[in-house]
């Protein structure tokens, strides 16, 4: 097999991989997204508001919500 | 140092805080609408409302996630977002609303558009959209407007990718997603994908470094990317043609093409040769202030290191010589055997079983003589009807479908010939102008125009989050949802095979409802009920997926995202979707329509001395996306105001301080900015940020529309002709000649 034709066939199986991996619904599927898991790690640059943001209280999103308004 | 950073370290060690885990909660995967890449995150959800974002559980896209998107609930949720229908009640610009409901709006609106109809003819009436922000137009709105007779729709992508997508399908008829896992080598033209812009790409560029891929950055600034490089070229502004030329030299001159394909698949090759020997090395360092020697070693590691990729950027496609330089990029591509091949780029083409936003869009039902009537046709007619009509056979012959709309940008009217209809009636009167989710005063060159052209509109309306200085204008302004509280289906805007859903997380507020049930609501208006016979979006998401034998909740219960299989080399089966079936370097299209069908350099104009400094713009800030997110209190904390970036050179030349309030000033107009020294930036060059206004600050004209008419990059930027690309008509953003003046000394 050509080096071109390696590339073709390793890229599909990486193809069909992501696809079941995102699927996530069978056993197989579940085997990509470990596999996956694995492959993929990386350590990207993340935002720290990203890293540290705890989320909202929903009370308090609810209270801003309702602050004073110039709109009708 | 006042202003964001536009530096970081490349390595960042993070240290995940196990308490962010928090258990029980329901949870929606939803995609991020933030910015134009759709990253798939999760929502929480708590007492109905969504209380945080967080990166997706999928390992394909981990850490695809950044500020904009985690501070969306709050965005969401502030207290000035528009919620029910609002009508102008004194004279535009006055700032004065009153509300109103859904139906009355609709039914004045209606009747208002008819009567412009029929006094001017449909296409008196533009629109003008940004998909990403509205999500589910889904092509509704073209439908409407090509079933009621109206060619002017414009868009941001005009010059940002739509524009790209139209110019690369003159070369070979489709614009091709790089294939990032399996590359070896990507360079990357200006643009600079990072922690918090297009994340999903830069991290796609450090996973492939990671894996071995090589890194060329072509870029005036020593960006983040720039950093990470392997090898880092710094051209003056806006020369991106001219160094495509000098790479396509070394590639020729030393025979690094993939001759096969030249032989089998191009047409046109002896023309490029001799064109591009016009371009020795000498003549293309002396233009781009780039070494010889860097241009050289940057063409080869190109052509040799492949399969390479050469990402989309927004830089090529705002210059003077956007459309030479599109296509020197996709020659390259071409004539290097990187089409369509694994690690190369993809041409994928429409989904098999999904019907493609192509098809709703209906460009069949507009007659041949409305096709005519699109703005700017006669003159920049490259990504219009007229400019794009010859690719139409090809396309169903390759594509299936005769209008493959690639990112929304291959059948658009020209934004400054729409505006010039709208403020002067030349060539013929616009009177009615819709904004969906588009801020459009701020987002195209030379806003006094725009401003002009709306101050002349009989019925301007805009659907918004936020009354933005373009909804002060209005004479209704509707409220729009989010896309947390919507479904939603994202289809890569045609680029690539992938449909990826998003699940609706919450209920919107208020009133506001979603682009497509206010198309729905339109067709209604405009007694056109027929043509939107879905009675809700999961109806036509449904529709859309009937092939597939599987309905839209069910779909995105199963995939965070979906294809159909890959294939590489298709043109081997069908050849490319161009005139002659094969690679035009030498395009048939383009001088059929009287252009020059080789690429070609345009210099600048004669420099004017009282302009000496050279400004870009279009660059964001980490916390905005074009001219939103001012709004969300913890962005503003980060990047409280405008900021021009320079360097330490310049500013010493100038004599300026950082934190310093000075006005930028182009032959087009002056806006107000805080100086911030930056030793990333060349000397000569200046960095405007794009699309500023206040939220906070007085609205209505006698307010300056939020401060937009003192801050708005749009007003500098020029629409004559020595600043506009030939075919495409669209602004040069990077290298137009400016000067810095301290407040006190102007008037």
């Amino acid at each position: 097999m050509t080096a071109h034709g390696r590339r073709e066939r390793f890229a599909r199986f990486a193809f069909w991989m992501a696809k079941r991996a995102s699927r996530n619904r069978n056993p197989v599927d579940r085997i990509c997204r470990w596999i996956l898991d694995r492959l993929l790690k990386t350590e990207f640059q993340v935002d720290d508001m990203v890293v540290t943001h705890p989320g909202f209280d929903a009370e308090e999103l609810e209270r801003y919500e309702r602050g004073k308004s110039r709109l009708p | 140092m006042p202003g964001p950073t536009t530096t970081a370290p490349v390595e960042q060690k993070r240290v995940m805080d196990p308490s962010r885990q928090r258990h029980g909660l329901a949870t929606r995967r939803v995609l991020c609408a933030s910015c134009d890449i759709a990253c798939s995150v999760v929502a929480e959800v708590q007492q109905g409302r969504v209380t945080r974002i967080r990166s997706s559980d999928n390992p394909l896209f981990r850490d695809n996630i950044c500020v904009k998107g985690v501070m969306a609930p709050k965005s969401f949720a502030h207290p000035e977002r528009i919620r029910h229908p609002l009508k102008r009640v004194g004279h535009r610009g006055s700032g004065r609303w009153e509300r109103v409901s859904w139906d009355d709006a609709m039914a004045d609106i209606g009747a208002r558009l008819k009567r412009i109809i029929a006094d001017h003819g449909p296409e008196a009436w533009a629109v003008s959209t940004s998909q990403w922000n509205t999500g589910t137009d889904h092509g509704l709105g073209r439908r409407l407007m090509n079933h009621v007779g109206s060619p002017n729709w414009i868009s941001g992508v005009a010059m940002c990718a739509g524009n790209t997508a139209a110019i690369n399908r003159f070369t070979y008829g489709w614009y091709p997603w790089p294939d990032y896992d399996n590359t070896r080598c990507i360079l990357l033209m200006g643009h600079n994908p990072h922690k918090n812009s297009w994340v999903p790409i830069h991290n796609a560029i450090r996973r492939a470094q990671k894996n071995g891929a090589k890194l060329i950055v072509v870029d005036p600034r020593r960006s983040e990317n720039a950093e990470a490089a392997d090898l880092w070229l710094a051209p003056k502004a806006g020369t991106d043609g001219a160094l495509l030329f000098g790479l396509l030299r070394v590639i020729l001159d030393e025979r690094l093409y993939d001759q096969a394909f030249v032989d089998r698949w191009t047409v046109g090759f002896d023309d490029l040769v001799e064109r591009v020997g016009e371009f020795p090395l000498d003549r293309v360092a002396a233009i781009t202030g780039c070494g010889a020697q860097e241009i050289a070693a940057a063409a080869r590691l190109y052509a040799t290191h492949g399969p390479s990729v050469i990402p989309w950027t927004p830089i090529t496609d705002m210059q003077r010589n956007s459309t030479s330089a599109i296509r020197l990029q996709g020659i390259l591509r071409a004539i290097c055997g990187y089409l369509d091949v694994p690690g190369g780029e993809g041409m994928h083409g429409f989904h098999p079983r999904i019907v493609p936003e192509s098809v709703v869009e209906m460009h069949e039902a507009l007659p041949e003589a409305q096709k005519a009537k699109q703005l700017g046709a006669d003159k920049y007619p490259a990504f219009t009807y007229r400019g794009q009509a010859a690719l139409r056979g090809p396309a169903r012959r390759v594509w299936g479908y005769e209008y493959p709309n690639q990112v929304t940008g291959c059948f658009m009217a020209n934004p400054t010939a729409v505006f010039n209809a709208m403020a002067d009636g030349d060539p013929y009167p616009v009177k009615a102008f819709f904004a969906l989710g588009n801020n459009a005063l701020l987002s195209y060159a030379n806003l006094p125009l725009i401003q002009r052209a709306l101050m002349n509109q009989d019925l301007v309306v805009v659907q918004e989050h936020m009354m933005t200085p373009t909804a002060q204008l209005a004479d209704y302004v509707l409220p729009g949802d989010s896309w947390l509280e919507r479904p939603w289906m994202f289809d890569a805007f045609g680029w690539i095979s992938l449909h990826k859903p998003s699940q609706q997380a919450m209920e919107p507020p208020g009133e506001c409802e979603s682009t497509w049930q206010f198309w729905k609501r339109m067709a209604g208006a405009l007694d056109m009920d027929e043509l939107v016979p879905w009675d809700n979006l999961r109806e036509f998401y449904d529709w859309r997926l009937e092939k597939l034998g599987i309905d839209f909740e069910t779909f995105a219960e199963t995939y965070d995202v979906h294809a159909d299989k890959l294939e590489f080399r298709k043109y081997e089966r069908n050849g490319f979707a161009t005139p002659s079936g094969k690679v035009e370097l030498r395009s048939s299209v383009l001088e059929d329509l009287g252009f020059d069908p080789l690429p070609y350099y345009r210099p600048d104009p004669p420099r004017d001395p009282d302009y000496p400094l050279d400004m870009f713009t279009g660059v964001r800030e980490h916390e905005y996306f074009q001219t939103g997110g001012r709004h969300v209190p913890e962005l503003r904390k980060r990047t409280p105001e405008p900021c021009l970036f320079i360097s330490p050179g310049t500013a010493a030349r100038q004599g300026l301080a950082a934190g310093e309030w000075v006005a930028v000033e182009t032959a087009n107009g002056r806006i107000e900015v805080m100086v911030a020294i930056r030793d990333n930036m060349p000397d000569g060059l200046v960095r405007v940020p794009h699309g500023w206004w206040k939220p906070e600050a007085d609205m209505g004209l006698d307010g300056n529309l939020s401060q937009a008419l003192k801050l708005s990059d749009a007003i500098l930027c020029r629409d004559d002709e020595d600043f506009m690309d030939r075919e495409q008509g669209i602004p040069h953003l990077k290298g137009v000649p400016c000067r810095i003046v301290p407040l006190e000394s102007t008037s």
